[in-house]
């Protein structure tokens, strides 16, 4: 008894699937153009933390091209000086970042809306210095005095490699313009460290975790330049 | 988004999980240890019965401690740290002279220093026989660096 129940259930789930599709098929049919398009904006979130925190500037300029329907090659190039302070250093990172990548879109649009839920993948360079502004050393108790450090050391020409995981929408608000929002989510490949020293923060890395891996996000506002278009 | 999406992406993003890494966990700058052993009979233990160890112009560090072994703090800010040790009445000056080296620990602990060729040197013998250095290079407090005699 029970077998054939299990097996009307399959057959039917099998049925419904099939009359799904033909539905699905026939509405497709409805023909929308697309552009293919190069899209270019700004990281508004870099300038705002920069005047609210006196201790970071930075700057960011994003774009991204569509080449295949829901495919989007990105790319993202900014600069970054960051000044950390810890309990027992004081740190200014400065430099440039490139990363270049690819989304995908995954949220099915509407007739001829063009709003995105992506996913994407970047691979991440960065050059950079790192100077170390003072330090204290770590001792036992408060017998001695601590000893603090104040002379400043830089470290030049210092390299990053990372890989990126990002997430984000992107929402046409006028025409041709987008507001966008993404967070990422890094695990560093390969750094150049110091001399008795570690890249604690890597300018579009951002703040280096024990196990070496770092977090970001962007707010874009960006302008669409449609180029040609052509049926999704 | 299809749920297959959402759970790929959640299995990427299982690998790229942040540590708390704001405590400092690691040994930072390592102390002196010091074992006290028996003149008349070198390889014994011999606890001092009433130890007390401060720098001049400072509080004592050990106060009237009964102990065969202990832990002294070097300055990190000098290449000479010198302790006045006494047991009982008798007072003895010792001298620790020593290279610093600074070396990078993690972001949450800092700098430490790690002494080289220690030297310990004393002027008078009132109850202090000898001093043996056992590992001239002060790194960590697993073992005793510096056996007093007396």
């Amino acid at each position: 008894m029970k077998k054939t129940h299990i097996l009307k259930l399959c057959i039917s789930i099998f049925f419904l699937s099939i009359g799904n599709q033909i539905i699905a098929q026939k509405t497709d049919s409805l023909k929308i153009k697309n552009p293919y398009s190069l899209r270019l904006g700004v990281d508004i979130s870099k300038p705002i933390m920069g005047f609210f925190n006196k201790d970071f500037s930075g700057f960011e300029i994003a774009g991204d091209f569509r080449f295949k329907n829901r495919y989007y090659l990105a790319s993202e190039i900014g600069f970054t000086q960051k000044t950390t302070s810890e309990e027992y250093i004081n740190f200014t990172t400065k430099g440039t970042y490139l990363k270049i990548g690819a989304n995908y879109n995954a949220y099915n649009n509407w007739l001829d809306m063009k709003n995105e839920i992506f996913i994407g993948f970047r691979y991440g360079f960065s050059n950079f210095n790192q100077t170390v502004n003072s330090y204290a050393i770590n001792q036992y108790g408060t017998y001695f005095d601590e000893y603090a450090v104040q002379n400043p050391i830089q470290f030049d020409n210092l390299t990053a490699h990372w890989a990126e995981l990002v997430l984000g929408i992107k929402v046409e608000t006028f025409k041709n313009l987008y507001l966008g929002a993404s967070a990422s989510f890094n695990t560093l490949i390969k750094t150049t460290d110091p001399e008795n020293f570690q890249n604690l923060y890597i300018p579009g890395f951002n703040k280096r975790h024990l196990n070496s891996s770092g977090a970001g996000f962007n707010y874009t506002i960006s302008y669409q330049i449609p180029l040609y278009k052509k049926v999704k | 988004m299809k749920k297959s999406h959402i759970l790929i992406f959640g299995i990427i993003l299982s690998f790229f999980s942040c540590e708390v890494d704001d405590i400092c966990l690691e040994p930072t700058t390592p102390q002196l240890i010091i074992r006290f052993y028996d003149i008349a009979n070198p390889t014994n233990k011999k606890a001092v019965n009433s130890l007390n160890i401060w720098i001049v112009g400072k509080d004592s560090i050990i106060k009237n401690k009964k102990t065969d072994s202990i832990a002294i703090p070097l300055k990190t800010g000098a290449n000479i740290t010198t302790y006045k040790f006494s047991s009982s009445n008798a007072v003895d000056e010792i001298t620790y002279s020593y290279e610093r080296n600074e070396v990078f620990v993690s972001r949450s602990c800092g700098y430490k220093i790690i002494f080289k060729n220690i030297t310990a040197s004393k002027s008078t013998s009132n109850w202090v026989k000898q001093l043996i250095i056992i590992k001239p290079t002060v790194e960590n407090e697993k073992n005793a660096h510096i056996k007093i005699m007396h």
